[in-house]
């Protein structure tokens, strides 16, 4: 029997960028923001999945994708949740079988960052969900209308109890690069903000590291 | 004509519809378009989409413009 095809969605160039190193994968000469091997794409759809549409000429590839599978980082809206533990979201999809380190969840989406404690209380009050994106459910929207159902595997890169300065996501691009003239003005006028800054780096790549190792386990287990 | 969708008001006096599977991405782009902050969530028969900046009117507004737009429009604009 043949391998399942799989394609990997994120929304940050530094999340595609970790993953295609986790999984091996060579970047694709002729796409940008695209890592390919035999049994597994990778592909950059943006902050807010807005280059989301750029993955409508793959789903019509043959062989097709078994599994689709948004991976990344998100906030945390459940207090047992810690910086680097990973949750899967398998909504309608088949989830895979039960992989050590990664906790079975459900994660909402919003188009803003959430970014102090009491708006992350507030939304877990109403959704019970257990952390909060800004993509999920924009691609689990698009998969659904096109018959496809989405993994959603998200690491904490920030608890519930953690506060983040919303003006961090406008140091981004929306692929998720830094700006770095902005980012240089933002620290110059606001430089108590560099530890803040400091340990939300140091919190990302924790958490992407553990990302990576658990999509591995999660493609080896299918 | 799409598919009319009713705003709730919920306890807390947030604004929120829900949104049948097949229309909701079509509802995803226009709300991108419009650039509206909202909160989507999935369930198991259908998707809920919150506007926690907008009051119940203007979240009506929202979607009754959207279920009158033509789904060509986006493509046309």
């Amino acid at each position: 029997m043949s391998q399942p095809r799989f394609l990997i969605l994120t929304a940050l160039l530094p999340e595609a960028q970790t993953l295609a190193t986790a999984l091996s994968l060579p970047r694709v000469r002729e796409l940008r923001y695209c890592w390919a091997g035999p049994q597994i794409t990778l592909v950059n759809v943006g902050l807010r999945a807005t280059r989301l549409a750029s993955i409508t000429p793959l789903l019509a590839d043959t062989p097709s994708f078994q599994h689709i599978i948004l991976a990344g980082i998100s906030g945390a809206l459940s207090p047992g949740l810690a910086v680097g533990d990973v949750l899967l979201d398998a909504g309608e999809a088949s989830p895979p079988p039960a992989i050590a380190g990664v906790t079975q969840g459900k994660i909402c989406t919003s188009t803003e960052l959430i970014a102090t404690p009491a708006a992350k209380a507030a939304l877990r009050a109403k959704t019970a969900c257990d952390a909060v994106d800004m993509e999920g459910d924009t691609v689990r929207a698009f998969l659904a209308a096109r018959g496809l159902g989405l993994l959603h595997l998200r690491a904490i890169s920030d608890s519930a109890e953690q506060a983040l300065d919303p003006r961090f996501v406008h140091l981004v691009d929306d692929r998720g690069r830094p700006r770095i003239g902005r980012a240089v003005a933002f620290l110059l006028s606001h430089p108590g903000k560099m530890a803040e800054l400091l340990r939300l780096q140091r919190a990302t790549q924790l958490a992407l590291s553990k990302l990576g190792a658990a999509l591995r386990l999660i493609i080896a287990a299918y | 004509m799409r598919q009319h969708l009713i705003v709730q008001v919920d306890e807390t006096g947030i604004p929120a519809a829900e949104v049948p599977f097949d229309c909701m991405w079509e509802l995803v782009e226009y709300l991108s378009y419009q650039r509206v902050a909202v909160t989507y969530q999935y369930h198991a028969s259908c998707f809920t989409v919150t506007f926690p900046r907008q009051d119940a009117a203007s979240a009506q507004r929202l979607l009754d413009e959207w279920s009158q737009s033509s789904a060509g429009m986006l493509q046309s604009a």
